[in-house]
């Protein structure tokens, strides 16, 4: 962030509330279906009628206990639950059954990349999230306020649908890196089958604890500064922006010498990510945890076999997949961060894998397009003709014919990417075609000598239409030129460039023509005789 | 403070009979016990025991100023109307300072349920949903609207008391009877 004095650093720890996908309630057997009428799916539990009593739901666990293997988190011997106490209308019970003092797990880790820089779509940076405590919990159900007649409306509907409750360990440093962890644990949530993981819907709810501390921390401090609480976060952009404007305010605050105050805040805005004070210091909440005494002590390793029973092993779960994409592939961080890598199964890697294998490019394959040529244009085909439930094995392109598509793709190495494009579709459209046959039928290879270039420039600019109807732009090139005004000068240079590459179809190469181009106009300065 | 004893029961008979310690085979229907034999556990004394606890043994008294009112107010969502009303929380904490006299012992874990104690694991349901009816889930509620329950307002301003939001449920509450025995 410019303009910020680099005295202080962002502390960031995240805690997440995932929705879990069973199809009953925690604790009773209400449906968990979205968008139901109001209070249909309200059990005599879920109310707090008094006479009932909560009986835990196998599946949650289950699930729960499946993405804290894929955490690698230390899954306890015992846990239990307990009531956190507060008064809410949303709440009949006027506590919620949660685990405090024994969760289900501790102690995992969760391997992300993000962009450090907005601006430089090639940054990447790999980093690591402790997941310090994964529980079981209760969600409170909904509330419409009405301010003006002073009331609340109360749907049940959401109350005691399970919740899985993930804390991350205060290591991220800023917005970006937040918002690389939340996307790549919904994309591991969504993967297991544990949560929709919609932050729209509201299916994983993100509340963000920030504080700031010196940059570089000082010698033997290791303490942590006071902390603020960010809530009513509904999207990624708006999580990285909310972290950032938090922390920019406590360092404001901060070199003015006063102090931060220990608060929940709530994001009023979400383009700038501005959040306002909910609470004061004042109000201090004491939840009164204590052991709930309707539910003796689960014992997970019971569990420990159902859930791990379609478990995939960690490089075909997404971190492990976006993993290996990195370092033996060279995807970039803008075709890694897709959905796409997550979503797609796991014979479309293969098939690539493949295909680079057959194109004999060297590994680690250095180059950042290769993502591009099969995230975007590949799969893009795939998408567009034979819809989105295809693999790429569908498309009939064997992976010879990819291979050799992208021998002549990548980099550039023998066509341009605009040729690459159209040769793609080709083969969409007639997949036993053979790409290098048909470039060689076609000429579409890349033209990088610079006197070949040159004369088919000149072939070009000499054409009757060309010369008659820029005449204009060559008249005003002079003027520019006489005059020393380059920029102006470099437009129609660029125009020209435009217009020649369009010409010739793509299969010049770019730099070489716009130098050919500057040259040649800056030389013949006066327009030809017409 | 005294603890208050059960009613003339033999105190054998008060017992389960697996906490019998030893032989519990001659715990049998005998109305008197066996000669020169105990039937209870062995941390159950022969005769009940009375101590009286001195002021002065306990840590001293947890003073309840104004702060710790409102804190209590705001939680408990009960008020104090009178000092009558603090002269009674303040005693029956002082009660309650008599468990921090109980030594258990480190290796004693603190019991939270009784299933627990029986070596009972937390049971477990399958994941099958069932219909809910929403006319039973509803029929207590003095108020709804459109199959909605109808609260008191949630968000509270920063700088409203408990005081203040206590009477204004009470006059909503007054409002409310009025308005139902008007209509």
């Amino acid at each position: 962030m410019s303009g910020l004095k680099r005295l202080w650093q962002g502390v960031i720890g995240l805690e997440v509330h995932a929705q879990i996908s069973s199809a009953s309630k925690l604790f009773s057997a209400s449906p968990t279906a979205f968008n139901m009428p109001v209070n249909t799916q309200v059990s005599l539990f879920d109310a707090a009628i008094p006479g009932t009593l909560p009986v835990l739901n196998q599946r949650c666990v289950e699930l729960t206990l499946k993405t804290a293997l894929a955490l690698n988190c230390r899954i306890n011997d015992v846990s239990a639950f307990d009531r956190k106490h507060y008064f809410y209308a949303d709440m009949p019970a006027g506590y919620q059954i949660t685990q405090h003092f024994r969760p289900l797990a501790n102690h995992g880790r969760l391997e992300f990349y993000w962009q450090p820089d907005d601006n430089d779509p090639t940054s990447i940076a790999e980093s690591v999230a402790d997941i310090v405590q994964l529980q079981l919990e209760q969600d409170s159900g909904r509330s419409l306020h009405d301010s003006e007649r002073q009331l609340s409306l109360i749907d049940l509907n959401r109350a005691g649908v399970a919740l899985m409750e993930l804390i991350t360990g205060p290591t991220l440093t800023c917005g970006a890196e937040a918002a690389g962890f939340v996307r790549e644990l919904v994309d591991l949530l969504r993967c297991l089958g544990a949560c929709t993981g919609s932050l729209a819907e509201g299916a994983l709810r993100v509340d963000a604890n920030v504080s700031c501390r010196p940059a570089p921390p000082a010698a033997g401090d290791s303490g942590l500064g006071v902390r603020t609480e960010i809530k009513n976060i509904n999207s990624l952009a708006a999580l990285a922006r909310a972290i950032d404007f938090e922390v920019a305010r406590q360092a404001a605050v901060l070199d003015a010498g006063e102090e931060v105050i220990n608060e929940t805040r709530a994001l009023a805005d979400d383009a700038t990510g501005r959040s306002v004070s909910m609470r004061d210091k004042e109000r201090v909440q004491d939840y009164r945890f204590m052991p709930e005494p309707n539910l003796p002590p689960l014992f997970p390793s019971d569990l420990l076999p159902a859930a791990s029973v379609d478990l995939p092993p960690p490089d075909q779960l997404p971190p492990g997949l976006r993993r290996r994409l990195r370092q033996e592939l060279g995807f970039s961080y803008q075709h890694l961060a897709s959905s796409v890598v997550a979503a797609r199964p796991l014979a479309d890697w293969r098939y690539l894998d493949a295909a680079v294998t057959a194109a004999k490019l060297s590994r680690p394959v250095t180059s950042p397009h290769l993502g591009r040529w099969f995230v975007h244009c590949f799969l893009g085909n795939c998408f567009r003709l034979l819809g989105e439930s295809a693999a790429a094995e569908d498309s009939g392109i064997s992976v010879e014919s990819f291979g050799a598509f992208l021998s002549l793709a990548v980099d550039c190495a023998m066509i341009s990417e605009e040729v690459g494009e159209r040769l793609l579709e080709r083969m969409f459209a007639q997949p036993s075609m053979d790409p290098l046959a048909e470039v060689q039928r076609l000429n579409w290879f890349l033209t990088r000598n610079p006197t070949e270039v040159a004369s088919r420039f000149s072939q070009f600019f000499h054409r009757q239409d060309i010369a008659s109807k820029n005449l204009d732009q060559l008249v005003k090139y002079g003027k520019f030129k006489l005059r020393g005004n380059s920029k102006k000068a470099s437009v129609i240079e660029e125009r020209f460039l435009a217009l020649f590459m369009e010409a010739a179809e793509y299969t010049v190469d770019r730099t070489v023509a716009a130098k050919v181009v500057a040259d040649i106009l800056q030389s013949g300065v006066a327009p030809p005789p017409s | 403070r005294a603890l208050l004893l059960l009613g003339p029961q033999r105190p054998w008979q008060r017992l389960p009979r697996h906490l019998c310690s030893s032989s519990s085979s001659s715990c049998g229907a005998a109305d008197s016990p066996p000669a020169g034999r105990r039937c209870r556990h062995r941390l159950v004394p022969d005769a009940p025991t009375w101590r009286n606890v001195a002021d002065s043994e306990l840590p001293p008294p947890t003073a309840i100023d104004s702060d710790t009112i409102a804190l209590l107010e705001r939680l408990s969502l009960v008020q104090f109307d009178t000092a009558d009303t603090v002269r009674v929380v303040a005693e029956a904490v002082r009660f309650a300072d008599e468990l921090r006299l109980v030594h258990a012992g480190p290796e004693v874990e603190p019991m939270t349920s009784l299933p627990e104690a029986w070596g009972w694991r937390c049971p477990l349901r399958a994941d099958t949903p069932a219909e809910q009816p929403r006319t039973a889930v509803l029929s207590n509620a003095a108020e709804t609207e459109e199959h909605y329950f109808v609260a008191p307002p949630g968000n509270i301003a920063a700088k409203d008391s408990g005081r203040e939001r206590l009477d204004r449920l009470a006059e909503g509450a007054k409002s409310k009877a009025s308005r139902s025995s008007r209509s």
